[in-house]
């Protein structure tokens, strides 16, 4: 349902605005909620709080942890792509910290 | 979240969409007033310098200087940052993304007041209230003006007030989950970096909700070892940006009661308050049928006040205090008015609350109830569209047609400015239709362009006195202090002229302006060469002619 959804969102936006459009809502996706959702799935919280907070924390925290990142890396856009691609390891690596945890101890 | 839910967000923010995007079919450049302009513009120069400093560059601090604060900027980053993420997803299109970006961030509050609703009192309530909330008639101007950052910021609210009544219930539970005072804190950084004075809202939203939660429970809501973390989370992320914002108040707070009548309005716009149809009820809100509703709802949450009906009337009253900030002379009215875009998600909220708690006083049985609560949402959704929808699809369909925008011959001269002349040469401009519009052509050439329209004149002296302001003004300014260029644009007026028909009082006041500016450029060029001519545009360079 979700996967149809997300079809009749981007076949819609590109009715009204082109391909652009497309581009534009599935770059947000990308880089606005994927990160913190995969960081997300390894909380103890409801699917739908990860679901709406995810895209709200990556709007908010993303852009402020590029602006910090920026100082490091002198070019934005890599800044922002390294961003969200660290971020979205951190969440993928998670649950294997997870598990790994407990039998190193 | 279930298979109805996933239809009414896809409508939702499909009908958003459209409604939104609807001035980009007009035409392509970006729209809005100084705001807009503002905001664009120090993204589209993030983009192409590719970094996003902490100083703003001279071009766009020669705007608003604020002496030895001159490079700070007015905003915090992020913002713009997000701007430039999404052009980049958008394949790097200077227009098109960055406009997108904005129609899809001005109805944010959608979602979160969705969810809210969701969680607390259901399926139909949330569709109900968000439905309403792509409509309010003060928002679709703060996002066609240029305010847009607050709607996203205000957007945050919903979320973060869930966050914190889920803490403070886990702890009067005895199941304390801190996780979620984190959260709180965490989006209220992403409010804080979109719109600094949000935080004061919903500083104010915990007050009163931990307040009425000790004095409904006697217990406190809150862990002091739990209070620790997210200030430092707060501080840490959010922080860096603060100072930068606060440096703009001018001004020392001097506190004394005045306006006290204002008090028992919800909010009393003064007199010299610009655009007051934006403070009216009827206006913004399609008329008066949801205040019925409002009341009810807010009478039903006091009578029951479990604790999500708390929230909302903790909510309502944080929004009145800080609406009323005024009247202890702590911000102006210009400020508190920002804030006033809150009203809708708050008021829309407890409407459809208040609309549908229609049906807990009338008995009927478990079937007949349910149609009758489809028939209450049928007529809900038909009074919505019948009064909401329409202002707002007029205003935003009829707002900003290509002349009231930057033209393509204007943005071949900002391209021109941007490529041949220096950056802190300080540019004075004269002609444009609207200061706004000058504005948009400062941004795009990357220059320091000085509107040479920001009030109105008659009169040859009228505008040499504008002149010789703006060059007395421009003294102290640091890198450099002298006007060196000056572009005379009769785009806009020849445009009007030419498309005036038969309409003669139109025709003859183009005239009157191109006549205008061309005194203005006689006066001050002494008929020398421009080293552009094009489009009805020219730039003249000081000095050198």
């Amino acid at each position: 349902m979700g996967l149809a959804a997300a079809a009749l969102v981007l076949f819609g936006a590109w009715m009204i605005a082109g391909l652009t459009a497309v581009r534009v809502i599935a770059g947000m996706f990308v880089l606005f909620f994927l990160p913190f959702y995969f960081i997300m799935r390894n909380l103890d919280i409801e699917e739908d709080e990860r679901i709406f907070f995810s895209f709200f924390l990556g709007f908010g925290l993303i852009p402020v942890i590029v602006y910090y990142g920026n100082k490091i890396i002198s070019s934005l856009r890599v800044t922002i792509l390294v961003t969200v691609v660290i971020l979205i390891a951190i969440g993928l690596a998670l649950p294997w910290l997870k598990k790994a945890k407990p039998n190193s101890q | 979240m279930d298979t109805k839910d996933i239809v009414a967000l896809t409508i939702l923010f499909l009908a958003g969409f459209y409604l939104y995007a609807l001035p980009l079919a007009e035409s392509q450049f970006p729209f809005g007033e100084g705001d807009a302009a503002h905001k664009y513009g120090l993204a589209d120069w993030m983009y192409d310098a590719d970094k996003a400093p902490r100083d703003m560059p001279f071009f766009y601090a020669v705007w608003y200087p604020q002496g030895a604060d001159f490079y700070r900027p007015p905003n915090p980053a992020p913002y713009f940052i997000n701007i430039v993420a999404t052009r980049l997803a958008g394949g790097g299109d200077r227009f098109t993304a960055a406009n997108l970006f904005l129609a899809i961030s001005a109805y944010f509050a959608v979602f979160s007041v969705y969810f809210l609703m969701r969680k607390f009192y259901g399926f139909w309530t949330a569709l109900l209230s968000s439905l309403l909330l792509l409509f309010p008639l003060n928002s679709v101007m703060a996002y066609l003006w240029g305010q847009r950052p607050h709607l996203i910021a205000l957007a945050y609210a919903p979320l973060i007030f869930y966050c914190f009544h889920r803490y403070c219930s886990s702890i009067l539970d005895n199941r304390p989950r801190p996780i979620y005072l984190i959260l709180a804190a965490l989006l209220s950084v992403g409010a804080a970096v979109m719109y600094l004075q949000v935080i004061g809202f919903i500083f104010v939203f915990f007050v009163l909700y931990i307040i009425v939660l000790m004095v409904q429970t006697r217990k406190l809501p809150l862990k002091l070892k739990h209070l620790l973390l997210p200030p430092v989370v707060f501080v840490l992320l959010a922080g860096p940006f603060i100072p930068d914002v606060l440096s703009q108040q001018q001004g020392k707070i001097h506190i004394q009661l005045q306006n006290l009548n204002h008090l028992f309005h919800w909010f009393k716009p003064e007199a010299d308050v610009p655009n007051p149809f934006l403070y009216d009820y009827k206006t913004i809100n399609g008329g008066w049928w949801t205040l019925p509703f409002l009341l009810l709802g807010i009478a039903f949450l006091l009578f029951r006040h479990r604790r999500e009906d708390i929230v909302f009337l903790a909510w309502l009253a944080a929004l009145y205090i800080m609406l009323h900030l005024d009247v202890f002379n702590l911000f102006d009215q210009g400020r508190t008015a920002r804030l006033f875009l809150g009203t809708a998600q708050i008021f829309y909220a407890i409407a459809a609350f208040g609309f549908l708690a229609i049906l807990s006083f009338i008995s009927l049985g478990k079937q007949q109830k349910a149609v009758a609560r489809y028939a209450l949402v049928a007529v809900f959704i038909v009074l919505a569209l019948v009064f909401n929808a329409p202002p707002a699809v007029s205003s935003i369909k009829e707002a900003y047609q290509p002349l009231m925008r930057m033209t393509p011959y204007q943005f071949e001269a900002a391209q021109w400015l941007e490529n041949n002349i220096p950056d802190n040469s300080l540019v004075y401009m004269r002609g444009s239709l609207t200061y706004a519009k000058a504005r948009w052509i400062h941004m795009f050439s990357h220059k320091p362009v000085m509107p040479g329209n920001s009030r109105e004149v008659q009169t040859l002296e009228e505008e040499i006195r504008l002149f010789k302001e703006t060059e007395d003004n421009v003294k102290s300014f640091p890198s450099v202090s002298y006007i060196s260029y000056l572009v005379f644009d009769y785009s806009d007026y020849s445009i009007l002229r030419d498309n005036a028909g038969n309409n003669q009082m139109l025709k003859q006041q183009a005239n009157q302006e191109i006549e205008n500016i061309n005194k203005l450029e006689s006066y001050l060029t002494r008929n020398a060469t421009p080293i552009y001519d094009r489009n009805f545009i020219k730039v003249y360079k000081l000095g050198n002619s």
